[in-house]
């Protein structure tokens, strides 16, 4: 079949098909996309390579297995939380603005956009870390309670009769 | 629907009691110990609580407006742009009733009851629409296909329907598009130790506790003066419970 080519025909030939394969080797070698540097990092490299090594794998795993641990059982600990990774991997906000799980610069969309997985979670939960400022300081619930009582207390030695009063007329 | 078998539930719900009961440490005979506040974290829900809530509608100035700004802070709902009001979210609403023959108007802030047996639970398909160990009925929105039954079979219309895809959702709170939602009590909140957002807005008329334990508050001022239910009559057993209605 050569034999139909001139020489320099197939010379041509034999560089433009080695030229073609190069490149397409190289198009194949791309590394994966590298996800953004956690916001908060480990007190040591062991103990952050373990975490990549084990949530490459298996934080799809771990994140199933916490979210129904939480809603069912009202398991709220750090680990494997979405919360928690979200407050660690995701910065409050990214160039000024607040990085949302559409841009390829979040770290959970950095990946799933590399491999075409869809990415569920943001449709519901919170892609970025929110800090919530309340004016009125958080109160354990024994001690509202009691001051609640005191109130009830109170009320019940003159309000109390009204209140009973009204439900029967109704 | 009807034909639950109340003789069986009853029997089985009483098997769960005297599990419960023997779950209870006990310290000397006749002297036990529950602890109710602000479980460990890591430990599960247990159904030796069960979460009620106590509303005196004569303190509440205001009808329970407090509440309700205090609940969509907490939870992020009530912003919905691109639906109409009857579609809008709507975990706790002002509902105001007046007496034909007295013309007596009382307002009262209407949510999920936390239904002991809970008709939503009944129909749901799914199993999305579920009763938490302690008594918190709950939407698990990760498996709820927004078919609206539950929304339908709730006599308090307590349930709301996300129609639109929503940005900037609380972390605690996870609300999206095509589930239902209610109010869940604050579960975050109270598996933390805390009171509901509503109850820390109006600490005056309102008032939290396990209904489950003799020795918390709720329970002694509601076995001393009693609670009305709304809707006594479907005999749901609510887990809130209403002053001067």
């Amino acid at each position: 079949m050569f034999s139909l080519f001139s020489k320099k025909l197939r010379a041509f030939y034999l560089v433009a098909m080695s030229g073609l394969i190069l490149s397409l080797l190289v198009a194949c070698n791309s590394e994966p996309p590298k996800p953004m540097k956690a916001v908060k990092q480990f007190d040591t490299v062991e103990k952050r390579d373990e975490h990549i090594a084990f949530m490459r794998k298996n934080h799809m795993d771990a994140l199933k297995h916490k979210r129904d641990e939480t809603m069912y059982l009202g398991i709220r600990t750090e680990e494997h939380s979405i919360k928690a990774c979200i407050n660690c991997h995701v910065p409050e906000k990214y160039n000024g603005k607040v990085l949302r799980h559409s841009d390829p610069e979040h770290f959970c969309s950095t990946c799933h956009t590399y491999v075409a997985a869809q990415l569920d979670c943001f449709e519901c939960h919170a892609d970025h870390p929110v800090t919530i400022k309340n004016s009125t300081a958080d109160h354990s619930v024994k001690k509202l309670a009691e001051v609640h009582v005191t109130q009830l207390d109170n009320k019940q030695a003159g309000n109390k009769l009204n209140v009973k009063g009204e439900t029967a007329s109704e | 629907m009807s034909n639950i078998n109340t003789y069986r539930r009853k029997f089985l719900s009483g098997l769960t009691k005297v599990s419960a009961s023997a779950a209870t440490i006990a310290l000397a005979p006749g002297v036990f110990l529950r602890d109710v506040h602000a479980k460990p974290a890591d430990q599960p829900v247990s159904s030796d609580v069960r979460w009620g809530l106590l509303i005196d509608t004569n303190k509440l100035a205001d009808g329970g407006e407090a509440c309700v700004q205090a609940c969509k802070k907490e939870h992020g709902w009530g912003n919905e742009e691109r639906s109409n009001p009857e579609q809008k979210a709507q975990w706790i609403r002002k509902v105001t009733v007046t007496e034909k023959l007295t013309k007596h108007t009382v307002t009262l802030p209407v949510m999920c009851q936390h239904c002991d047996t809970p008709p939503c639970v009944d129909v749901c398909p799914t199993g999305a629409s579920f009763k938490r160990a302690d008594g918190i009925v709950l939407v698990d929105k990760h498996i709820c296909i927004g078919c609206r039954y539950c929304m339908m079979a709730c006599p308090y219309k307590a349930r709301s329907f996300v129609h639109e895809e929503l940005e900037d959702q609380l972390p605690d709170t996870p609300r999206g598009k095509g589930t239902v939602e209610s109010c869940n009590m604050c579960v975050n909140r109270v598996d933390d130790g805390k009171n509901p957002a509503c109850v820390d807005a109006a600490p005056q008329a309102l008032l939290f506790g396990d209904l489950n334990d003799p020795e918390s508050k709720i329970s002694k001022v509601l076995k001393q003066y009693g609670g009305t239910q709304i809707r006594a009559d479907l005999g749901l057993n609510t887990g809130v419970r209403y002053w001067g209605i």
